[in-house]
This record gives structure tokens, sequence and C-alpha cells, in this order.
């Protein structure tokens, strides 16, 4: 009996059977997030992602409770917005990031600056957050759109990459 | 002395001429690692060092190959040649250009030295069942990184050997990067007996199916683990808002 083997591609699987090629797309996964309550001995999180979208890593840290007390740092990165040719215009301002990433992801990094705060508050963590460095050095700003209250009390670290 | 040295390669070579009973001392640190990143080395290798038990491949405790079509068709002195170095700890295995013309086999390595604790697997596509033979066939293997540069994933189905009796602990560091999604080598890991320990994981999702992994992965390690790194793909986000509507 001849080997089959199987092509995984992201988005649908080949099955090749001698010269027989089939594609088969994969079923839809449902829908997914991540629980950290049985992770008592985390130390560090990173959520790094350049999606707008920052609901999956709300329903993450939302999951994290009192008995996470070994928790030393949670990471974070904030996309980027787009460039803007006029230089008056204040990127640090949340109204840029409604603006460019719509209402639903500007609703979602106000929730996640607010449980920020929050788990400083609870947990005295104090996130590491990353931002993309632009040439006219703007990107810190950018922060201060996604995350205003964490970078108006200061409760974070902003690392350029 | 020659230990205060053991970062300065040249130096360590002129000891080696110092006195023969300094050469011993020598080879542990100029030995320490090994990198075959052609089949030309490797020839080389075996023409200075015929006889695999008596060369400095005893004192590795790293070693790199990069696997082609051509070392994994040479057969058995590669083979023997492998086994000389029994006391690696650190095995990175890379290659490029190998796709399904080219299934990898990775029985040359298999058990060649009992104590490898990391294994690196960088491959531009992935045989996921052979990595994963591999990787059991290492029983105090910790650390586990597995990345592919390719978007294809070969599968070889039912060819999977048989698990032996002692498996891996896994108890350190898995890393996976696999742009076809990690569901190949992640499913395998979550079936074994022995479980898995991991206390980091670093995880990159390509694939709408690694958020779920990853529930699973952390799951199964949520006793011991310590530390969790999510990568997003940029690319892989239109199927991340699939899962989350649904």
């Amino acid at each position: 009996m001849s080997p089959v083997t199987r092509v995984v591609r992201p988005f649908g699987t080949c099955v090749c059977v001698d010269n027989l090629h089939l594609f088969l797309v994969i079923a839809e996964t449902g829908s997914a997030s991540i629980s950290l309550s049985k992770a008592r001995k985390l130390k560090y999180l990173a959520f790094l992602s350049e999606e707008p979208s920052a609901k999956w890593i709300i329903t993450a840290l939302k999951t994290i409770t009192p008995g996470h007390q070994n928790l030393q740092q949670i990471s974070l990165h904030v996309p980027s917005l787009p460039p803007n040719p006029d230089p008056t215009i204040n990127r640090a301002d949340p109204a840029n990031v409604r603006h460019a990433h719509g209402e639903t992801s500007y609703r979602q990094w106000l929730d996640l600056d607010h449980l920020l705060g929050q788990l400083w508050e609870s947990h005295s963590l104090r996130p590491k957050v990353t931002y993309n460095k632009y040439r006219d050095g703007t990107g810190r700003c950018c922060v201060g759109g996604f995350l205003p209250e964490v970078t108006r009390r200061e409760i974070a670290d902003l690392v350029g990459r | 002395m020659v230990d205060l040295l053991h970062d300065n390669p040249n130096a360590l070579k002129e000891c080696c001429l110092v006195s023969k009973s300094w050469i011993r001392r020598t080879r542990k640190h100029l030995f320490a690692h090994v990198d075959f990143p052609t089949m030309k080395q490797l020839q080389l290798w075996k023409e200075m060092f015929p006889d695999p038990f008596s060369s400095p491949a005893y004192h590795t405790y790293t070693l790199s190959i990069i696997c082609s079509a051509e070392l994994m068709a040479t057969g058995w002195w590669v083979g023997e040649l492998i086994r000389g170095f029994s006391r690696v700890e650190y095995l990175r295995v890379a290659g490029r250009m190998l796709y399904i013309d080219t299934e990898v086999s990775f029985n040359l390595l298999h058990g060649f030295s009992p104590v490898v604790k990391s294994l690196h697997v960088d491959f531009e596509a992935l045989t996921p069942s052979r990595v994963f033979d591999l990787v059991v066939s290492l029983p105090l293997l910790k650390d586990l990184t597995v990345t592919t540069h390719s978007e294809v994933s070969i599968v070889v189905m039912q060819l999977t050997a048989v698990l032996p009796p002692t498996l891996p602990v896994c108890t350190g560091t898995l890393e996976v990067s696999i742009q076809a999604g990690m569901e190949p080598i992640a499913r395998r890991l979550l079936s074994l007996s022995s479980g898995i320990h991991f206390r980091e994981l670093t995880l990159e999702w390509f694939n709408k199916e690694d958020p779920l992994l990853t529930m699973a992965l952390l799951e199964k390690c949520s006793h011991t683990l310590e530390s969790l790194n999510v990568t997003c793909d940029s690319r892989s986000t239109s199927i991340w808002h699939l899962c989350l509507r649904r």
C-alpha cells in the first residue's frame, strides 16, 4: 500500500494519494478563549500582535485571579496607527484609534486599558507595552491613544521596537 | 590555565602544541560546540576522525546539523559518525529546500545521545511525524523548539514509529512557530501518555486552530507553567476574528 501524504496549508488540507489530489476545507473550529485560571504558577505573560482587536487579550487577562500571586509581568504590543501627513494631529488622542481601527477595536482597547489599571491596583502588575518606532518619533505617543489611563497614570514601561 | 582560555579557540589550538597531556583538556573546549553546515564538513570530520568512538565528538555538548537530501541518502557512515556524539545535550537539526519529494527521516539521530535535553528543529517544510519520532526517542528531552518557514507541512500518515517505553519529560520550554499551523506537533505532544509539563510556552499563531491548541497545551501544563508568550501573526487575524464571532 502506498503511503498517504497530506499537505496541510493554513486554509485547507490537500490529500495526495498517488496522483490523486483532493482539496478539503478545514471546518471552522468555533470560538476560543485562553483561560489562565488554572495556571497559578504563571510569572510572565506576553500577548504580542499587530492586530487592532484586543478582545482575545482581554478575555485572557480577565481570567487572572487573586490566586496568581507569582505573576510578575504582562507584556503587550500596541499596533500601529496609519501614517498621517498632518504633523498637527495629536497621535496620543484616542480618537485617532477610533478613526483608524473602528469603534469596536477602540472600545476593546479602552476596556483593556481599564483592566490593566485594575491589575496594577490588585496585583501591582506594571505592564510592559511595546510600540513600533516611527521615523518621526511619534510611535511612543500612539500608546496614549490606545491606553490613555495607563499612560496618564504612568503605570507601564514603554519600549519602542 | 586551559579552562581559562575556553572562549579563545586560537589560544586553545596553541595549547594543543605545548604538550600531549594538554590535548584532552583542550579538546573539551574546542569541540564543545560542533556545527555541520554542509555535507562537506561531515566528510572532512570523517576523514580526520575515522573512528567515531575515539574522536573528539565525545566532548561535544552542542551539535548542529543541516540536513539535506544528500545527507539523508548517505546512509550508514553518517549514522556511525553521529553515534560518536554520545554526550550531546543540545541538538539543532535544520534543513532547507526539503519538500514533499524529499521526505526526511531522522532515524540517524534516534537515541544517538541519551542525554539530549534540548532539541531545535528548524525546517523549510515540516514532516511532523518524523519530528515526533525523534522527540520520543530522546527520554531526557526538556526543551523543544519547532520552527518552519513554509506554509506547507508534510504529514506522512500511519508511519509513526512505536512509542519507546521511556518518554521525554518535557519540563522546559516549548517553542512552536509553524506557518502551516501547530496542530500536527501539538496534537502528538498532547497525546503523550507521560504528559507534558512545560514551564514555558512560546507559541506563534498562524492558523485558526492554533488558539484552540494553545488552550489545550495551557490546560495540560497548567500545574507547571510559569511563562506564556503568544504572538499572533497578522495574516491569521482574520481567521481569529472568525473564531471569536462564532
